[in-house]
């Protein structure tokens, strides 16, 4: 097996934009032993309030969301994640989870056992280094989500999100061009954006009206990205998308 | 589970080509309230007028009409 088909290949090619890695950082990385997992939509990898599971898991292929639960029942999606993202690296150091992670659609895993890659972290500290990037990077989409969610309206915030996402997916290799089919359900939208579905389908037709997206199902293409950017307020700048030749400090 | 679609009429027409399970047409009632209410909301937010002939029509799978919330019965405005 030549090394691009290694499920590790997708967490090396993260972790190299995150901060420059040197041959033998990537071999070690290569070396990690993990198991391979397949999750159904909606199935939970993480839950509130459960202690650190032994593993830290990657994305290999599909999405997934972390989320938290109100005692009313109401759901906050707080971010999306997709191929080569880590979903629980905080697990590594925290002792129990503070969220949900939940499938998205159906989701394909690497779990790297955790002491593996807390030894990895010490021994390699540009792999440690490219590690701590990663969550500072999560912690900026973060205060970007809060923002969009505070202070943004309906329109903006959903042009927001679908900017974010064509640009991470265009990033991490998985759209072809400027069309691509949104992953999400009405319900999961507002539910990422704190609207109801019903706002979510107004505000996704009015973009489609102003001629800044054109929506067949879940198939979104832009048709006016330039526009639909300054509509949504995006800036790439947040997302730190290649930081690996900036760091050598 | 039903599949019902919550088409809004609120000067954007919406139709809903997505549609979602719910329990009951009720249940499907108790979302079209709180997706008019939201709506609402960001009207005023935004100073836009909220007119009577606003609503939102759930149909079902067959593309049947089978209830209509008006804007005017979600919202309680007193003299």
């Amino acid at each position: 097996m030549s090394n691009t088909d290694h499920p590790m290949d997708k967490l090396v090619k993260k972790l190299a934009t995150r901060n420059s890695l040197s041959a033998e950082d990537k071999a070690a990385i290569f070396a990690l032993p993990y198991t391979t997992r397949t999750y159904e939509p909606s199935s939970y990898l993480v839950r509130e309030g459960e202690p650190a599971r032994r593993y830290c898991s990657f994305v290999l292929s599909g999405f997934a969301y972390r989320q938290k639960i109100t005692p009313q029942g109401t759901r906050q999606i707080v971010s999306l994640h997709m191929v080569g993202d880590v979903l629980d690296l905080q697990h590594l150091f925290l002792k129990r989870a503070d969220h949900n992670v939940q499938a998205l659609t159906k989701l394909t895993t690497a779990d790297i056992e955790r002491d593996a890659l807390r030894a990895l972290a010490v021994d390699r500290p540009a792999v440690a280094e490219a590690m701590w990037v990663d969550a500072l990077v999560d912690a900026s989409v973060f205060r970007e989500w809060v923002v969009n969610v505070g202070r943004r309206d309906a329109r903006t915030r959903i042009a927001h999100l679908l900017c974010e996402f064509a640009t991470r997916m265009k990033f991490a290799g998985l759209n072809q061009g400027e069309r691509y089919e949104l992953p999400m359900t009405q319900e999961q939208i507002g539910d990422a954006t704190g609207l109801t579905s019903v706002h979510v389908n107004r505000t996704l037709k009015s973009l489609a009206d102003d001629g800044l997206v054109h929506r067949h199902k879940r198939y979104l293409s832009f048709t006016d990205w330039d526009n639909l950017m300054s509509v949504a307020e995006f800036s790439t700048l947040y997302l730190h998308l290649d930081q690996s030749d900036q760091l050598g400090i | 589970m039903p599949r019902f679609y919550l088409n809004l009429f609120d000067g954007v027409v919406a139709v809903d080509e997505e549609g979602r399970d719910y329990s009951s047409l009720e249940a499907a009632k108790t979302e079209a309230i709180k997706g008019a209410r939201d709506v609402i909301a960001n009207l005023i937010k935004d100073g836009q007028p909220v007119c009577r002939s606003y609503r939102i029509e759930i149909t079902d799978e067959a593309g049947s009409l089978r209830h209509t919330i008006q804007f005017s019965e979600v919202m309680d405005v007193r003299p």
